[in-house]
């Protein structure tokens, strides 16, 4: 039944992307203006028009290209980037990594201060270092993400010069180690992953504060509380355990917003990332790539969800393989 | 690398100090370049804004954008033209029509070498032009008057053409001559980002390329049959906001807008050029769908409305040139100045809709045309013309027409304009206008940017006089016609050229000085190479 469900939201999915791009208007060769003097446009005629259709089958109607899409998807290929001239794997490829690295380093750090964080506002609910988390947070996570990105970038690439303005590497150098090649790359990625991690940690500090606060008015720890257990040994031992139940789902789930976080982030300080690959291709409606990201992304959230559920069930046992939906 | 560790420190640093940034004040770190470079005649490197633009050569680089120019820096023409236009050789030094104007033979120039160190030769032009109609390359070239294509020689080339065209050779300044020891075993072009594919006779080869990073480095051709390039290397990398870049050395030139002109003026590390461009946004009506349109007096009171001056000011700061009614640009050799301006004068207007019969009667102060519907219009722009639009809204307010402005995506509006969709559109493209767009005359094979069509309009003198002054058989009958069409053009009003935009650079003389007054295009090979 399960993999029924998944099949199905694939298949849902699959034929979303396939008709999304196509429904826009505007067609990717048909040329007429250019954005200013600084463009150079070179504008296809008819003919050309009609051949590069025919050489990428949009001239077929619109059931035929869906069969040969879902044909070429089972053997594993994403189709060919009209504007890249390229097979969108390997374009998708390429980006993907930066993406997961920016995506995953900003998770486990606004995930790992979201709890502590939280988890300390929850203790002192209501007293002042509450108020003043509760404060800051709400504040943080309400200021739009390319917002924070672009004042962090003025501030410490721009002003204090302190992280470079740009891209994820340095170019045209040649390293004395790994090391170097490792510490460059660090450097690029690291303000990109603070903004990233600021834009999530308001919602998980929130669910976690709320979760440990329901948790610690629970009947046994304000039995652990009488008996004068260790602080710290409540929270972390006794509270936390039973509070990051919906915590982890959330991890998983906050996947999906920190891609779309991630494209604004990428954008903004112009990191070579699957976002920043999806902006452009949108813009030139490069529909085989713009299909092919979506395609990728899904599949990795559906992933994502899959193993939120794996993982629910080991830490909650009330959650059996029969009992879907109790848990959540 | 190693100041990378006192980097964070100082990081760490900056963040315990956050509370006091504003006193700290900003010391512009002077740019560390050479001093020496005035000394040198040779620069070394050149760094500019990258980005994808698509791998060099005539099938890999990307329709839009700067992609052409990088190519350019590769690969050669026969021919080319200089600032006035004139053709000059390339890897042709001489070409001589036949008495009946049907064949041409050219020379090409000898000891030239591809970058692999093979020779060119003839056979390589004839490939060139066998390959290039087989498979259309993204910049096509219009070979529909070329009826053959023969290596005489190994350094002769004779081209035979349909018809006596005494502009023939200008079509040859778009074709790019590719290696036939490379090309012929490659059957998709498209797809072929092979190192041997930037196989080329030009100023510079490609010894790097990334297209997830946007970056290219280009690296002098030492094979070059030219004059000596004034740049060793050129290096286009990915830069996030290109005026910061510029500030921290990242890049050496950009385009500025007018608004931050003051910062680089006032500063004599900068250099700030400013040009003149045939760019432009033009206002189309859809003459087929609404009838209104089709009356010239109704046009000629809608150019009176729109203040162009107004325009020019609020949105460009005055760097830019007020539409001319006759469609060409003031800089072109064609231009006739003396055409009607419609300078702004709203009662001017009000009196011309009064004379036609599109008043207001109901006293909403949107005015209805003689068969009693109002004046309502809807305008299409895109994201970068809205404020325009809303510009031209008021001013059409002011006469009593309404104007709802509607605002898309660039492709979206292009998809709609090209599909006739539309009342009123804001188009801004480039290029030289020949009013070819304006007739119904057969268009060349070759479309270029400036032909968006003008819908619905049809006027047989106007095609009538294109047509003559392109037969002009000398340049001073071809003025004299091409005034009195443009005279004509602007009584008629079949679009409305809004205003032309200059575009101002900034570079560090210091670093590098050698660009060129007759091009903004940073990456244009003239700026690195003279002809």
């Amino acid at each position: 039944m399960k993999w029924f469900e998944y099949g199905l939201t694939i298949w849902i999915i699959i034929t979303l992307n396939f008709l999304l791009p196509r429904l826009l208007p505007g067609d990717p060769f048909l040329i007429i203006s250019s954005d200013s003097a600084q463009d150079e446009e070179i504008v296809l005629t008819q003919e050309q028009q009609d051949y590069y259709k025919s050489y990428y089958g949009l001239d077929k109607s619109m059931g035929e290209q869906y069969v040969a899409y879902i044909g070429q998807l089972a053997h594993g290929d994403l189709g060919y980037s009209i504007y890249y001239k390229e097979p969108v794997s390997q374009i998708i490829f390429r980006r993907l990594g930066w993406t997961t690295f920016i995506v995953v380093s900003a998770l486990v750090i606004s995930t790992g201060i979201g709890v502590i964080l939280g988890s300390i506002s929850a203790w002192y609910r209501e007293k002042w270092p509450d108020k003043l988390l509760f404060f800051q947070m709400i504040l943080l996570s309400e200021i739009p993400v390319f917002l924070v990105g672009l004042i962090i970038l003025f501030v410490f690439s721009a002003w204090l010069r302190l992280f470079p303005l740009s891209g994820a590497m340095t170019h045209f150098e040649d390293y004395n180690s790994w090391w170097d090649k490792l510490f460059d790359i660090l450097n690029h990625a690291f303000l990109p992953i603070v903004v990233l991690s600021i834009s999530q940690l308001g919602g998980i500090y929130l669910l976690v504060r709320n979760s440990m606060t329901t948790v610690l008015e629970k009947d046994y720890l304000r039995t652990a509380k009488a008996k004068g257990l260790n602080q710290r040994r409540i929270i972390f031992h006794h509270a936390l355990r039973n509070a990051l139940l919906p915590v982890v789902t959330r991890i998983f789930l906050s996947l999906g917003a920190l891609v779309g976080g991630a494209i604004l982030v990428e954008n903004v300080f112009s990191y070579p990332g699957l976002g920043r690959l999806m902006r452009e291709c949108i813009k030139v409606h490069d529909y085989q790539v713009v299909q092919g990201i979506f395609l990728v992304v899904t599949i990795f959230v559906l992933l994502a969800n899959f193993l939120a559920d794996t993982v629910y069930k080991k830490l909650d046992p009330r959650v059996k393989d029969c009992a879907t939906s109790q848990g959540g | 690398m190693k100041n990378l560790l006192k980097k964070w420190i100082a990081l760490f640093l900056a963040l315990s100090m956050i509370v006091m940034l504003p006193g700290c004040g900003s010391s512009q770190a002077k740019a560390e370049e050479e001093n020496n470079l005035e000394a040198q005649k040779q620069v070394e490197v050149i760094k500019l804004a990258g980005g994808d633009w698509g791998y060099p050569t005539p099938y890999g680089i990307y329709p839009r954008g700067p992609g052409s120019r990088k190519m350019a820096l590769i690969f050669d023409a026969l021919v080319t033209t200089d600032v006035d236009g004139n053709i000059i050789p390339r890897l042709a030094t001489e070409w001589q029509a036949s008495e009946d104007g049907l064949v041409y033979t050219l020379k090409l120039r000898p000891d030239v070498k591809w970058n692999d160190g093979e020779a060119l030769t003839a056979e390589d032009v004839v490939f060139s032009y066998d390959y290039q109609k087989t498979y259309i390359p993204v910049n096509a070239v219009d070979f529909s008057k070329v009826v053959s294509m023969e290596a005489t020689e190994s350094q002769t080339v004779n081209i035979t053409i349909t018809e006596p065209d005494p502009k023939f050779m200008s079509t040859l300044t778009s074709f790019n001559i590719i290696p036939k020891h490379v090309w012929e075993t490659v059957i998709d072009p498209n797809n072929y980002q092979d190192a041997k594919a930037v196989v080329g006779t030009g100023p510079y080869k490609l010894t790097d390329y990334s297209k997830e990073h946007g970056t290219y480095r280009f690296e002098i051709n030492e094979e070059f049959w030219g004059n000596e390039p004034k740049v060793k290397e050129i290096k286009f990398i990915p830069v996030s906001e290109e005026i910061l870049a510029f500030e921290q050395g990242e890049v050496d030139r950009i385009s500025i807008t007018p608004d931050v002109l003051d910062r680089f003026e006032s500063n004599d590390e900068y250099e700030v050029m400013q040009y003149v461009t045939s760019w432009a946004y033009r206002l189309y009506y859809n003459m087929n769908n609404e009838s209104d349109f089709a009356n010239v007096t109704f046009r000629q009171a809608l150019a009176y409305a729109i203040n162009r001056d107004q325009l020019v000011e609020k949105i460009e700061r005055g760097a830019a040139v007020p539409g001319n009614p006759g469609v060409l640009h003031p800089t072109n050799k064609l231009y006739n100045g003396a055409v009607e301006q419609y300078a702004n004068d709203p009662q001017k207007a009000e009196e011309l809709l009064d004379s036609i019969g599109f008043k207001d009667t109901d006293g909403d102060k949107i005015r209805e045309n003689d068969s009693g519907e109002k004046l309502s219009f809807t305008l299409l722009a895109d994201e970068g013309s809205t404020r325009l639009a809303e510009l031209i809204k008021q001013d059409l307010a002011l006469v009593g027409v309404e104007v709802n402005v509607q605002t898309t995506d660039t492709k979206s509006r292009d998809a709609r304009f090209a599909a006739g969709d539309f009342e009123m559109v804001i188009n801004g493209s480039g290029g030289g206008e020949d009013l070819s767009e304006v007739t119904n005359v057969k268009k060349s094979a070759k479309a270029t940017s400036t032909t968006a069509e003008v819908i619905g309009y049809n006027n047989p003198e106007v095609d009538r006089l294109y047509t003559a002054q392109l037969k002009a058989t000398g340049p001073e009958e071809q003025l004299k016609l091409s005034g009195e069409l443009q005279n004509l053009v602007a009584q008629e009003l079949p679009k409305l050229t809004l205003y032309y935009t200059n575009t101002i650079a900034v570079h560090r003389p210091k670093v590098y000085n050698g660009w060129s007054a007759d091009t903004y295009h940073n990456d244009a090979r003239i700026n690195f190479v003279a002809d």
